[in-house]
């Protein structure tokens, strides 16, 4: 911390308190942090009226405080306290005049913990008032610089504590209204006192940049994500991305390949009809270890088969037993023709000695649907007409690509959402609802 | 700019996607899952003791 070596004083007129002069030629006010009377510096220090009833709120960059920012060494040279009241709650902010006697006069602002940086805008540009927000059915935007600001918020404050020095007389509880548009990376305010119209440009300031830049240390806690905090970006942001992507496309490219690959043909096509079962179907094997997968193609039609299969290997051991339904049913209703179900069942097992198989089939349970036929003409007949079976054998699967995919794509999108839930929580703050 | 971690990243996602293709070209962990092996099991038992299937 460091104070302006250059310092001139005066002494209060009301209280007779030294008071340090900071400010340069454009200073109109000098507010007694003590006795808090508003003096006037533009003739002799005259008391013009009594400031201050509240509390000296805390500040880690009292008056007199110096420091480097954005190349520009600024003083201190007076502080302000607002207060707003919206739906119930009062919120407070700190406002901290700076003065460069190269760069003229700045604002460094405390709220909620965070710091904003804020000087006079005077280049060309629009202008935001409230009128327009409060007639807008869309956030109304304004393009300011060649950036875009789009609305953020409107508040309505008053000073409610002033000490130091001011190029303009602060009026206690005087209503300042200030329309705020926010960019990616700035903000705008439209500030309305009475008649007078001033457009500031604010920018968040980093808490280390500005203990660096002041020698203090801030202890300030910053609450949430301010409107102006620009998202940080890891160092790793787009690689991340753009590797995470990459690599999910390239698995979900080698799950297509291995989940469409053929394998070798075992059985293909064997038709076995009702009356043929039970049956036992051998098969051979000639590359054990790999997946293999039996195939089921029934005919029924509202009507529903179980069949049980039960696979031997070539000494005759039982290998499984398992259970497959195929089952299909279709009707009209009020919404049009609807199907349900299906014709088609697979199995998949892997064989770990080559030889021949044997795979015994039977039908354990089968119906026709009652809801379609009534009782009294129900079909008798079988349940199913013909059963076509495919054995396939060498067979691979995507499943676990698709698997490494997903973890993929989660590490390229954390980046992006990231960045998502950071904008979420930069505008949860603005005041515009669609109903508006 | 590849920089150490971004050097692992890349290595371990390489040897991810070569390990995983090799499981799923094994087809490792797609068999049914609903195949009932006690058979299987038992059977071995009636290597040991010829009473039980």
């Amino acid at each position: 911390m460091s104070l302006n070596p250059d310092l001139k004083s005066i002494d209060c007129t009301a209280c007779g308190a030294g008071l340090d002069v900071l400010g340069g030629g454009r200073v109109t006010v000098h507010i007694c942090p003590y006795c808090g009377t508003e003096l006037d510096a533009l003739d002799s220090y005259r008391a013009l009226r009594r400031f201050n009833d509240v509390e000296r709120p805390e500040t880690p960059f009292p008056i007199g405080i110096t420091g480097r920012l954005y190349g520009v060494d600024f003083t201190v040279i007076g502080i302000l306290q607002h207060r707003e009241y919206w739906q119930g709650e009062a919120y407070t902010w700190l406002d901290h005049q700076l003065y460069s006697p190269t760069h003229g006069y700045a604002w460094l602002t405390i709220e909620d913990g965070h710091l904003i940086f804020a000087r006079r805008y005077r280049g060309a540009g629009g202008w935001m008032s409230e009128r327009q927000v409060e007639t807008s059915d869309y956030p109304p935007e304004v393009t300011i610089g060649g950036e875009r600001f789009r609305y953020y918020e409107t508040s309505t404050s008053t000073i409610t504590y002033a000490e130091g020095e001011f190029t303009w007389a602060p009026q206690k509880d005087e209503k300042t209204t200030e329309v705020t548009a926010i960019s990616d990376g700035a903000g705008m305010g439209f500030a309305q006192t009475g008649t007078e119209r001033e457009t500031y440009r604010m920018t968040y300031l980093a808490p280390q940049k500005a203990e660096a830049a002041f020698g203090v240390s801030t202890g300030l806690v910053p609450r949430g994500v301010h409107a102006l905090q620009p998202f940080q970006k890891g160092p790793n942001h787009g690689f991340l991305t753009k590797a995470g992507l990459a690599f999910a496309a390239l698995s979900l490219l080698i799950a297509g390949i291995l989940s469409a690959r053929p394998g070798e043909t075992i059985l293909s096509n064997r038709l076995i009809s009702f009356g043929q079962l039970p049956i036992e179907i051998p098969f051979a094997i000639e590359t054990p270890g790999r997946l293999t997968r039996i195939y089921l193609e029934g005919d029924t039609c509202n009507s529903w088969a179980y069949f049980a299969l039960e696979l031997e290997d070539p000494e005759g051991e039982p290998l499984f037993e398992a259970g497959r339904t195929v089952e299909y049913y279709y009707g009209t209703d009020a919404d049009g023709r609807w199907t349900e179900g299906t014709n088609r069942a697979n199995l998949t097992f892997r064989p770990e000695v080559a030889g021949e198989y044997t795979l015994a089939l039977s039908l354990e349970e089968g119906a026709h649907w009652g809801a379609v036929y009534p009782q009294s003409s129900a079909p008798t007949g079988p349940v199913f007409r013909q059963l076509k079976m495919d054995i396939r054998n060498d067979l691979s699967s995507g499943r676990w690509m698709v698997v490494l995919a997903v973890v993929f794509g989660l590490i390229g999108g954390y980046p992006l959402l990231r960045k998502y839930w950071h904008e979420k929580r930069r505008w949860s703050g603005s005041d515009w609802t669609d109903e508006d | 700019m590849i920089t150490p971690f971004r050097l692992v990243f890349l290595l371990l996602a390489g040897l991810a996607v070569a390990g995983t293709s090799y499981v799923a070209y094994m087809g490792y962990g797609s068999e049914s899952t609903d195949l009932d092996r006690s058979v299987r099991v038992v059977g071995a038992g009636r290597g040991l003791n010829g009473h039980v299937k």
